[in-house]
């Protein structure tokens, strides 16, 4: 539960000062990227303290008010209910709830996210849990072909389902570790999700409980427990703002990003840190356009099979773009120079 | 021998104005008269009947009931005893027939038959392309699970579904456009042939086995909604060994839900025959702890009976049950397969001289009297011609507009654009 920092409860929906509605799951184009932070501003300008609270708690308050205002959302997933979810993500919901609610599953995957799926096909809204996204691959084609259906039945069969988990690296491990965004990313259809920070986290889980097409949402693990404070000038689409580089990153790798500017700023390179993949669907770099200023250049980092050693990689890369290439950017032509950064290709587990 | 016949009929004629009372005298009346009937049809010999059908004929009973027509309004059959796995009792040995009943029955099954036999011709002349996974044979399946559940209840199915589409509420028009690819087509041209939905109905499903659990989420949401509703989840004998159903099974028998599991073993999965893929062939005990019922699925009113059996079971609230219906497809596994490779052309001949569904009824209906020979070959007229109406309609129908490409990806969404196949052309998206 959120509290502020005399102790009472912020009222719901006011939480944050993000409304669910204001993050519209369409794709993010640089016309609305600016007035979308205005409206951000303003919400943000309304709420009157600070307080802090982790990814984790986030998603809860979001999944325990969606439950509480629609009767036919439900949670499904291995441990959610009686073990308060394997990273305690729906912490007493079960206990609220009760078991027509918040169900527990055995260990079959692929069984349990097609009844998810039948289940939205009949007009309940399931949120199915998976244990890490990893363990998604053995229900994959259940989440891919969710997708198909309000296409196949020309818009007769709506799909209103979210499935949800952790998303990518972890701390120490070599299995489980993987990122799926760009796999789910490919399927039209699907809308995938993966933000970094709690009020990204709560208000995305809101919109995708309340959207009628199948949604998938990324958590990373490692940001569960990371709280967030927020004051009134922050900007959730960008981070930090900058005018020699524009980072573009999505989950955990956004840490990273605002690391490496940090790094940077002592050296005199101010990097623009920018949320681009709320919505990952690898397809559309190609049309994103950001706003580009003159002489501005642009590395990208993309959260594939990531390791903690890429921060350093990245600065040492960028160091060297500033001080030894000179990039003549035409302003008409909105030329861009991309820059993608991954990790090693190197396959793990 | 005529002469004797005619008699009858006059006789017949002369009392049917009276109202039937219960006495012992009109009781004989009524007897000889029946069997009567049962020497002059035997006499008249209808054609390719099979010989345990005349068998189970001379030793049913006519139940008298109040009727002025010619025909009989009634009838009680004998059925196939069924298969119990883990059950104590099974569905009952007799079933009842209607007139009216009967009558809708052939025709549904007939409309089925004879769709399918189009589809084929209209495939053969490359007027339907892709997949086209055909159902004649098996008929008295789908119209005798309709029989025993109603439109409220929910089914599902794999890609062999054209028949279920037709039992579920769909018209012959819109399949066919549907299989043609045009805009008439009950998912507008965009679904085909294993992507039809209608109310209650969820298709029409490419994937072997993911039905099941899909199925399954149908039952949950039944239960969670408390409405009395059950969901009928069906799988062929090649999906039969797919984990996904043993997944399915455990669910469902663990939180009681409504389903009823019912696997069309049509004795091949694609050319690989039942011996060569599963270990098991007994196809209703593989839900181990689950109830299960061996029937035969070339009578309707065995499926019939059935059906109402497990519906009344799940209904009740003792969870799932599961279902094994023998039957047998005249065709290929596809419009692509030629359907001999595997199997021989006089074990297709023998079935449909022995065990035709539509033969049975018809039988059955004529020997009864419970239908005139002309009033079928009516009906198959009548279907005929809605077919080749369908046929018409499906091959005059326009294609989906090209804008169409992109719409419903999304549902509730503003328009978007989508990137066309290069990253210059793009194409609009609406819901």
């Amino acid at each position: 539960m959120l509290h502020r920092r005399d102790g009472s409860r912020f009222p719901p929906d006011v939480t944050l000062g993000i409304q669910a509605k204001e993050f519209n799951l369409g794709f993010i184009r640089p016309d609305n990227l600016v007035s979308h932070g205005l409206r951000v501003f303003r919400c943000l300008l309304s709420s009157v303290s600070l307080f802090q609270v982790n990814v984790q708690d986030a998603l809860n308050q979001a999944m325990d008010e969606e439950l509480e205002r629609d009767e036919r959302v439900f949670l499904l997933g291995e441990e959610v209910a009686q073990y308060d979810g394997a990273y305690k993500v729906s912490r007493g919901l079960w206990k609220k709830y009760g078991d027509k609610r918040i169900i527990d599953t055995p260990v079959t995957e692929m069984g349990f996210a097609g009844i998810a799926v039948g289940a939205a096909f009949a007009g309940l809204r399931p949120i199915c849990e998976f244990m890490t996204w990893n363990f998604s691959m053995q229900a994959i084609d259940q989440v891919i072909n969710s997708a198909k259906t309000y296409y196949m039945s020309a818009g007769g069969q709506p799909v209103p389902i979210v499935f949800r988990g952790p998303n990518g690296s972890s701390a120490g491990k070599l299995t489980n570790i993987y990122c799926f965004a760009a796999w789910y990313g490919h399927c039209p259809g699907l809308k995938v999700v993966s933000p970094w920070n709690s009020e990204d986290a709560r208000g995305l889980l809101k919109a995708a409980i309340r959207d009628d097409n199948p949604v998938v949402f990324k958590a990373n693990e490692l940001m569960y427990g990371v709280p967030f404070d927020l004051s009134e000038e922050v900007m959730p689409k960008v981070e930090r703002q900058g005018a020699h580089i524009t980072l573009v990153s999505h989950s955990r790798c956004v840490g990273f990003c605002l690391d490496a500017a940090a790094v940077l700023a002592k050296e005199g390179v101010e990097c623009e840190v920018s949320i681009f993949t709320l919505s990952a669907r690898v397809c559309e770099l190609a049309t994103f356009q950001l706003q580009v200023k003159q002489w501005r250049r642009r590395g990208w980092l993309l959260f594939l099979w990531a390791t903690n050693k890429l921060c350093y990689f990245l600065i040492f890369f960028l160091h060297f773009i500033c001080t030894y290439i000179s990039v003549s950017v035409s302003y008409d032509q909105k030329e861009l120079l991309d820059i993608r950064t991954a990790t090693t290709h190197l396959k793990l587990g | 021998m005529p002469s004797l016949i005619n008699l009858i009929e006059e006789d017949r004629q002369q009392q049917g104005g009276e109202k039937r009372s219960e006495t012992a005298g009109r009781w004989q009346q009524d007897s000889m008269q029946k069997m009567l009937t049962i020497i002059s049809n035997v006499l008249r010999g209808s054609a390719s009947r099979n010989g345990a059908q005349v068998v189970s004929e001379a030793a049913s009973m006519v139940v008298s009931s109040r009727s002025y027509a010619d025909f009989t309004p009634e009838a009680t059959f004998d059925i196939k005893k069924v298969d119990l796995h883990r059950l104590e009792e099974g569905p009952p040995l007799t079933a009842t027939l209607t007139r009216e009943e009967g009558l809708k029955y052939y025709r549904t099954m007939q409309t089925i038959r004879r769709m399918e036999l189009k589809a084929d011709q209209l495939y053969k002349q490359k007027i339907i392309r892709g997949f086209c996974h055909l159902y004649d044979g098996q008929e008295a399946c789908a119209v005798g699970i309709e029989g025993g559940i109603t439109l409220s209840d929910h089914l599902i199915t794999a890609y062999r579904a054209h028949g279920y589409t037709l039992t579920r509420g769909g018209t012959v028009r819109e399949i066919m456009a549907e299989l043609t690819g045009r805009r008439g087509g009950i998912a507008k041209g965009k679904g085909g042939s294993m992507h039809m939905y209608t109310k209650n109905f969820y298709g029409g499903n490419g994937i072997v086995g993911a039905q099941v659990p899909l199925g399954a989420g149908v039952a949950l949401a039944c239960k969670y909604l408390g409405n009395d509703q059950l969901c009928v989840s069906l799988y062929g004998d090649g999906a039969a060994n797919q984990g996904q159903i043993f997944e399915t099974y455990n669910m469902s028998s663990l939180w009681k839900l409504p389903i009823i599991f019912i696997c069309e073993n049509n004795q091949y999965g694609m050319g690989t025959s039942v011996e060569r893929s599963s270990a098991s062939t007994e196809y209703y005990k593989r839900g181990d702890y689950i109830p299960g019922l061996r029937v035969d699925g070339m009578d309707v009113l065995c499926v019939r009976e059935a059906t109402k059996f497990a519906a009344d079971h799940c209904r009740s609230g003792k969870g799932p049950i599961l279902m094994e219906l023998q039957t047998y497809r005249y065709h290929g596994h596809s419009m692509s397969d030629p359907g001999v490779s595997y199997r021989t052309r006089e074990e297709i001949q023998e079935v449909r001289s022995k065990s035709d569904p539509i033969s049975m009824l018809k039988d059955r209906m004529l020997s009864n009297n419970m239908a005139s020979i002309e009033e079928l070959k009516e009906i198959d007229i009548a279907v005929r011609k809605e077919i080749e109406d369908a046929a018409q309609f499906a091959t005059t129908d326009p294609e989906p507009p090209l804008d169409d490409l992109c719409s419903h990806i999304f549902a509730t969404d503003q328009p978007f654009d989508v990137r066309g196949a290069t990253p210059w052309t793009k194409l609009t998206s609406t819901s």
